[in-house]
Order: C-alpha cells, then sequence, then structure tokens
C-alpha cells in the first residue's frame, strides 16, 4: 500500500529524480514535474505537493496560487509545503501562503523525514476530526 | 512504600476503631492538641471517685444526723416527761417560788436552752422561766398540747401540765439546744470525707497504674513502633498479653512483617527492573501530558540526554534540539496532543502516526540517529504517561552510509578500469606484470645480507616507478600503499645517513609495506578481471593483427588437426566481450518502463566461435529487451510478490560436454500462456501449439505490450533465423522457479560434432 501521492515541482530534473527515488524507496508514490503546466491534473489524487520556491522563469507564488486554486476547486485537501536550502525562507513558508517550509534542501535523509512528518500530521488530524 | 504505609494506618483505624489514636502518627497535622490517654485516664478516674465520694460522705452523714436528732428528741421527750411531772405541783398550787427552784434544776443540763411554763388561764405571759428565749423564734403561749417541734437548731418539746386526776392546769414549753449534736455531725462528715478521698486516690491510682501497663504502655510502644516503621526501619512490638491490646500488637508484628516483605519483594523487583532497563542499551524516559520528562528510567538516557531535569525539560527539546518550528516538532507535538486524549484501545491507530526515527543534533559532529518506541502507561483505559525507548542507531547509520560510500568508490573504480579496458587491457596487465617484478626484486634486496645506502637507493628507486604507474592508471589503492612503503624508505635513508645502522624493527617495517604493497598489485588483478567483460582471459590476452588471424585462418580452414582447432581457437571471442554494452545499457531501458534490472555475466572467458560471435550481440540484445519489457515487472508488483525490488537477469556461457551453451534467465513473470493463445489463434496458429514454441512465429505480438524496445512481432522469429545461419538453435524453457530462460546451443547432434571434430 502506497503511504500516499506526493507532487514535486522543480526546476532541475537532476534534483527531481534524485527525490522520487528516495521517496518511492520510503514507499510514497511521487509524480514530479519541472513545469507547472498540466501539474493540476495530478492533484485529485495527491496529498501534499513540494514546491521549490526559486525556479528561474517560473513564479513559486504563482504556481502555488494556481495549483492552489485548483485544489480547492476539487475540494481535495492538499497540503503545499516549500522546499529551499535556505532556512531563512523555509521559515517564512507560511506567510508566503504554504502550509510551511521544509528544511535543508540537499539532504534526502531530512526530507524524507520531514515528508513523514508531514503525513503524519495529516492521519493525526483526520483521527481528531473523525472523533465527537 | 508510601501505599503499603496507608494501608497499614486504614487497618489499624479500623482494629482500634479510634481514629484520634492513630491520628497524631499520620502525615497529616493533628486536628486536636495532643493529651494522653494516661492523663485522661487519671482525670477521669478522680472526677469519678470524687462524685462517689463525695455522695457517698454525704449520704451516710445525713442519716447519722437523723439519728442523733431522733435520740436528741426521745431524750428531750422523757426529760420534759418528768420536768412536767416534777413542776405539777407547783403550778395546781401557783407557787412560783417552787416552779423556779423547779426549773433552776434544769441548770444541770447544759443542752437545755429555754424552759417557759404557762398556766391554764386568760394569760400570755409565762408563769415560769428558766434561761433565755431564743432569738430565732418567738416564744408564745403554746396550744394546750403535746407535741415536739425540731429544727437543725434546736428541738421544743411542748407538754401539757396535768393535775394527778388529768386536768390540765398549764403547759410548759422546753427549747433543747443541737449544738453537740451539729459538731458531732461535722466530725463525723469531714472523717468520711477524707477516708473516701484516701480510698479514692488510692483506686484511681491502682487503676491508673493498670491502665498504664496494659493499655497505654503498649499502646505508646506500638505508636514507637509504627513511627520506627514510616521512617523506613523495621519495627517490632512484644506482646505480652491476649486481650484486644495484646491481638493489636500481634495483627501490627504480622502487618510489619507483610510490609517489610513486600517492600523487600518491590526492592529486589525495582532493581531487577532498573538493571533490565540499564542493560536494554535504550534510553527510556517517561514524560507526561504536558510533555515534561517526568523520569529517566535507564542509563542510557542519561547518556543520551545528560541535561535532562526530570519534571523541568520538554521531550520535544531534547528531540528536536528545541527548534519548535520545524514539521517533525510540530507533528510531535500534536501527536503528544491526541495521545493524552486518547483512551488505551485507540493506542495502536495513534502509535502507527509516532515518530520512527529522529536524528538529533544534524548536522554536528555529535549528531545521534535513534529510533523511537513509546509505550502507554496508566490505570484502566486512561493514558496517564508515556514510555520512550530511544535506541541509539549512529553506529548502524553511519556503517550502512560507509558500505554505500564505499560501493561508490568501488563503482568508480570499476568504470576507471573499463575506461582503461576499452584502450587496451594489456596495458594495465603489462603494469601489473612490472610492479610484481619490481616487487620482486624489492624483496630480493631486503632479505639480501647487505641493506645499505645503495641498496636503499635501488628499492627506493623501484617503489617509486611504482608508483608513478599506480597513478597514471588511477589505481589509487596500489597508490596508497606503495606511498606509505616509500614514506618508510625515505626515513630508513635519512637514518642510513646519519647513523649508517639499520634496526631491526626498521627491517621489519619495510617487510610489512612490501606485502602490503604486493596485496594491493593483487587486489588491482582481482579488479580488473572484474571489470573485464572477458574475465580472467583478459589476464591472457595479447593484440594481433586482424590481417595476420584471417590468413591463419585461411591457411587452417579444412584441417581437422590440433593445429586447426588451435586457430579456430584463436579466431574465437571471449563470450564476456560482446556483452559489455548490455550490462550497461540494459538498467537504464528498464528505468524507462519504470523498473529496475541488473544483468550480470557467468562464463566471460568462455570463447565463442567466430560465426557465433558475429549473430550472438544481436540476439542477445534482443532477449535482454524481451525479459526487460515482458518479464521483470514493475517494482512494486515485485515487493508484493515478496521479490527483491529489481529483476535480475543472467546472461550465461557454459562449454560442457554437450557443446557449447549459452543462456539468458530472468526471474521476470515468464511467458503471458493467456495472451500468446489469443495472439496464435489470431495469425492462425494450430490451437495446440506451446507458448514456448509459438513465440517463435513471425508476426505475432501480444499488442498490449508494443512498446519501444519490443512487441512489433518480428523478434523471435528473426532471431532463430540468424542463429540457424551459425548452426545454432534457440528455445524458451520456464525459469526456476520463476522467470523465463532462453537457451542457445548448437544445432548439430553430439554425433556430428564428434565427426567435424
Amino acid at each position: 500500500m502506497t503511504q500516499g501521492q506526493i507532487l514535486i515541482i522543480d526546476d532541475s530534473e537532476a534534483v527531481l529524480s534524485r527525490v522520487k527515488l528516495r521517496l518511492e524507496d520510503t514507499g510514497y508514490t511521487v509524480i514530479t514535474s519541472s513545469q507547472t503546466v498540466g501539474a493540476a491534473r495530478h492533484l485529485r489524487s495527491t496529498d501534499l505537493v513540494i514546491i521549490d520556491y526559486h525556479m528561474p522563469g517560473m513564479n513559486g507564488q504563482a504556481v502555488l496560487e494556481s495549483l492552489r486554486s485548483a485544489a480547492t476547486q476539487l475540494g481535495h485537501p492538499t497540503r503545499f509545503y516549500l522546499y529551499t536550502s535556505d532556512p531563512a525562507v523555509a521559515n517564512q513558508g507560511l506567510r508566503l501562503g504554504f502550509d510551511g517550509g521544509l528544511h535543508g534542501k540537499g539532504d534526502d535523509d531530512q526530507l524524507v523525514s520531514q515528508v513523514d512528518a508531514i503525513f503524519r500530521l495529516i492521519r493525526l488530524r483526520s483521527l481528531s476530526k473523525r472523533r465527537p | 512504600m508510601h501505599q503499603s504505609r496507608q494501608l497499614f494506618f486504614d487497618a489499624l483505624s479500623f482494629l482500634t476503631m479510634t481514629p484520634s489514636l492513630i491520628q497524631p502518627l499520620a502525615s497529616s497535622p493533628p486536628s486536636r492538641r495532643y493529651l494522653p490517654i494516661g492523663l485522661k485516664l487519671a482525670a477521669f478516674v478522680i472526677v469519678m471517685f470524687a462524685l462517689v465520694g463525695a455522695y457517698g460522705a454525704r449520704h451516710l452523714s445525713e442519716q447519722d444526723r437523723g439519728r442523733l436528732y431522733s435520740s436528741k428528741g426521745a431524750a428531750a421527750e422523757m426529760l420534759s416527761e418528768l420536768l412536767v411531772a416534777t413542776i405539777s405541783p407547783a403550778v395546781d398550787f401557783g407557787d412560783a417560788e417552787a416552779l423556779t427552784s423547779e426549773l433552776g434544776h434544769l441548770r444541770a443540763n447544759r443542752d437545755v436552752l429555754y424552759a417557759g411554763v404557762w398556766k391554764n388561764d386568760d394569760s400570755s405571759a409565762p408563769f415560769g422561766e428558766f434561761g433565755t428565749r431564743p432569738k430565732s423564734v418567738l416564744v408564745t403561749k403554746p396550744a394546750l398540747l403535746d407535741r415536739v417541734t425540731m429544727t437543725t437548731e434546736w428541738v421544743r418539746v411542748e407538754r401539757v401540765v396535768r393535775q394527778p386526776n388529768g386536768t390540765p392546769i398549764g403547759v410548759a414549753a422546753i427549747f433543747f439546744s443541737l449544738a453537740p449534736e451539729n459538731a458531732r455531725y461535722l466530725e463525723t462528715r469531714r472523717a468520711t470525707l477524707v477516708y473516701a478521698a484516701v480510698v479514692a486516690t488510692g483506686l484511681a491510682a491502682l487503676i491508673i497504674l493498670l491502665m498504664q501497663s496494659l493499655v497505654v504502655g503498649p499502646l505508646r510502644r506500638l505508636g514507637r513502633a509504627v513511627r520506627q516503621l514510616e521512617q523506613g526501619d523495621a519495627a517490632r512490638v512484644v506482646v505480652t498479653s491476649a486481650d484486644e491490646v495484646g491481638q493489636l500488637g500481634r495483627a501490627f508484628n504480622t502487618m510489619t512483617a507483610a510490609i517489610l516483605d513486600r517492600e523487600r519483594r518491590l526492592a529486589v523487583a525495582t532493581a531487577q527492573r532498573q538493571e533490565l532497563l540499564d542493560h536494554m542499551r535504550q534510553a527510556i524516559l517517561v514524560f507526561d501530558s504536558s510533555g515534561i520528562v517526568e523520569e529517566i528510567a535507564s542509563k542510557p538516557a542519561e547518556l543520551l540526554f545528560p541535561n535532562t531535569k526530570p519534571g523541568y525539560t520538554q521531550l520535544a527539546e531534547l528531540l528536536y534540539d528545541g527548534v519548535q518550528e520545524t514539521i517533525e516538532a510540530r507533528a510531535f507535538a500534536e501527536w503528544s496532543e491526541v495521545v493524552f486524549e486518547s483512551s488505551r484501545e485507540d493506542w495502536d491507530a495513534i502509535a502507527e502516526l509516532a515518530p520512527r526515527t529522529v536524528v538529533v543534533g544534524r548536522g554536528e559532529a555529535s549528531e545521534r540517529h535513534l529510533a523511537l518506541d513509546f509505550i502507554p502507561i496508566g490505570a484502566h483505559d486512561r493514558i496517564e504517561r508515556v514510555m520512550l525507548l530511544a535506541t541509539d542507531e549512529t553506529e548502524k547509520v553511519r556503517l550502512e552510509r560507509a558500505v554505500k560510500q564505499q560501493g561508490a568508490a568501488h563503482a568508480r573504480q570499476m568504470r576507471a578500469m573499463r575506461r582503461l579496458l576499452a584502450g587496451g587491457g594489456q596495458l594495465l596487465v603489462g603494469l601489473l606484470d612490472r610492479a610484481r617484478e619490481r616487487l620482486e626484486v624489492c624483496r630480493q634486496i631486503l632479505e639480501g645480507p647487505v641493506f645499505e645506502r645503495i641498496e636503499v637507493e635501488s628499492v627506493f628507486q623501484q617503489v617509486h616507478t611504482i608508483k608513478g604507474e599506480a597513478r597514471a592508471f588511477d589505481l589509487g589503492d596500489l597508490e596508497t600503499e606503495v606511498t606509505a612503503f616509500e614514506d618508510q624508505l625515505a626515513i630508513v635513508r635519512s637514518r642510513i645517513a646519519s647513523s649508517g645502522g639499520l634496526t631491526r624493527d626498521e627491517c621489519d617495517k619495510l617487510t610489512t609495506h612490501l606485502t602490503a604493497s604486493a596485496a594491493a598489485v593483487e587486489r588491482a588483478a582481482i579488479m580488473l578481471v572484474e571489470a573485464s567483460p572477458i574475465g580472467a582471459a583478459v589476464l591472457e590476452q595479447v593484440t594481433v593483427r586482424r590481417s595476420d588471424l584471417t590468413e591463419v585462418l585461411e591457411l587452417s580452414t579444412n584441417r581437422t588437426d590440433a593445429l586447426g582447432e588451435a586457430a579456430r581457437r584463436l579466431s574465437a571471442r571471449p563470450f564476456g566481450e560482446m556483452l559489455l554494452y548490455l550490462v550497461d545499457t540494459a538498467p537504464t531501458w528498464a528505468a524507462k518502463l519504470g523498473k529496475q534490472a541488473v544483468v550480470s555475466v557467468e562464463g566471460k572467458e568462455v570463447p565463442i566461435p567466430e560465426a557465433l560471435a558475429r549473430a550472438l550481440p544481436g540476439a542477445l540484445t534482443h532477449l535482454v529487451r524481451n525479459a526487460v519489457a515482458h518479464g521483470i515487472e514493475p517494482s512494486e508488483e515485485r515487493r508484493a510478490k515478496a521479490k527483491p525490488p529489481h529483476g535480475n537477469i543472467v546472461m550465461a556461457a557454459e562449454l560442457g560436454p554437450q557443446g557449447l551453451t549459452i543462456s539468458v534467465s530472468d526471474d521476470g513473470q515468464g511467458l503471458d500462456q493467456e495472451a500468446i493463445g489469443l495472439a496464435a489463434r489470431a495469425i492462425g496458429l494450430p490451437s495446440g501449439i506451446a507458448p514456448e514454441e509459438a513465440v517463435f512465429s513471425s508476426g505475432l505480438t501480444t499488442a498490449r505490450d508494443t512498446s519501444e524496445l519490443a512487441g512489433r512481432g518480428v523478434g523471435l522469429a528473426a532471431v532463430r533465423e540468424e542463429l540457424r545461419a551459425a548452426g545454432f538453435g534457440i528455445s524458451l524453457q520456464p525459469g526456476s522457479p520463476t522467470g523465463l530462460r532462453a537457451v542457445i546451443c548448437s544445432n548439430q547432434s553430439p554425433v556430428e560434432r564428434v565427426q567435424r571434430r
């Protein structure tokens, strides 16, 4: 059973393929995209979207906004996280309209640990929602 | 301990039913002032006796007084009778003088206060008097009646004076004093009171002594013992009686023994638990609903989290380095909240959502990788605290990383070797041979009788040359060893220059370096063979000119003797040579299809006849492509089938008694019998045809598999045709235990082969 579906948007194919391999090894289903065109069609089954904020030729903010409105239309609770190697920017994730920021870009172990934590949070919240 | 003591107090108060006795001993502050029971008893006994004594004394003295008064009354009456009889004539004759004389006799009786005689006529004044009238009473002429009146002061006797014939002629009233009786009465009362007080005091003392020895003393000893027990000392009371106090003492002793026994067992159990926890090599912490570490339960926890203050430190601070904004920290915080709001039956679902690992001090030298386990603690259904078992897996993680890195270094060296081989493996083979020779020269010099400056120089030269060559060929391992050898030689060289002598230890060190360098050469040779597509054959290969080879083959075409055989061997090519390309590219084909594949080669050095060698690369490429496209399943499917995520494809060549056999095996899903059956019917093949045979039919394809790699329906038929031209056949067999195996072997019967030889 897959642990959840993740959509990763990054301008670097190298980063995408490495991260995809690592997360798939951990048991996630990973869809990658180096462009925003057509990314929205994966949203229906996606639990988590990870967006590289600093992409040459692409506006991370615009990507976030278009995908978020698409997700809202679908009514699917998708979470959006910012992925960056700059801890200062990561901490601003919430302010920029993301659900949060992932730290330590480049350290795949840390990424897995953070993604695990996000999925645990998602499940925790649905667990407490089910309760009276 | 606290609990057992509470139990004891409960039991004690139940036994005695006097909680006030116990209260001062309990830890709660006493609600009343402490009064010793002995004092209370003494006061009670004294008051009781005083009351009883006073009542008794009063009763006795009252009786006594009554008796005294009545006897006084009787005596007064008798005296009065006598007096009346004596004065009767004087009154009858009206002789006042005689009357006064008679009354004067009353002086002899000191009790008579007053006597008055009245005649029976109209005068109210007395006819004769004696003594003084009492002040307390108005003395008037009494009525003609015989009567007695008594007060606490006096007795008044009134008597009618009569003539001898009984005619009343007057009346007499005599007052007698009760003072002597009253004095006697008071004396008696005082004596009675003193007596009663003495008896009461004696009895009270006796009872108090008895209470002291039977109740108060034992209770006090029990109290002391209880206090001792409270402080954790073993306490026993001496029981001497069989009464209620004795029973209490015995119950106390039994209970003390039970408590001590339980505490002993508890202590043993606690020690065992602690020992167990300390030896578990796990850091064990207990935290509560506020996330605060309550207890450090094992030694490893003290080592792992040295600055933890139980009752103060937040667990999240320990696990997440005090950084609360990270997602991991937030997930943990929310998880903790949910845990303590949940009941135990939800635990399994919640435990799933707990962090399994955590990295403490990420990126620092003290970085620790911890595996986490959580265990709920609490009574009934509630989760009150949670125990965390953290296992330090840092070493394991480091080892895994080191292995990965080593693997990467190995792969790098292999790639370097392959690059070298592509440019001519013989260069490398030659280098290794020369290195061996040079090291052998060094050995001979080292083992020789003289080792002076000249010898050192020649060894140095040899070693230096090896180092240069190793560096040129990117043989890192060999270079490292040889450099160390060279460094040691440099030390020796300077030693010889200064003192001339060479110690035993220095000689031994040189020999050690020599041996290590020789070993590095052998390791390089092994790696060369490993990297070589033709295996060990690389070590024996030489390069010849193609034109020379063609000529030799032409000259020996029809020769069946040893020379002809040798010429054919010369033209044969090692199996591995033609497969290098496949080993590297097949995994990339797989990756394109979302699969993983590893290709390995067995029998790299097996010689392949020239005719087959021309057809084989194409055929093997086709078979491997088929294996990747149709055989190997996607990684997830493989995991579901409990297979390793990557598929294995093995290309093997074997020269057995039956001749040459080449096979391509995979551990994929084998032939899709159903799809092939459908496809076979679609192109009009007979219905009974085996799928293993049907796939060789021209035009057969299982349409759903059409891909870049395979499935265009021209594959296997063409392969079979090409191999047939080289004199070989191909067949398919189910793999063992799964997958498919393609076997290529000679079309000639064994007889034909023998004839040909």
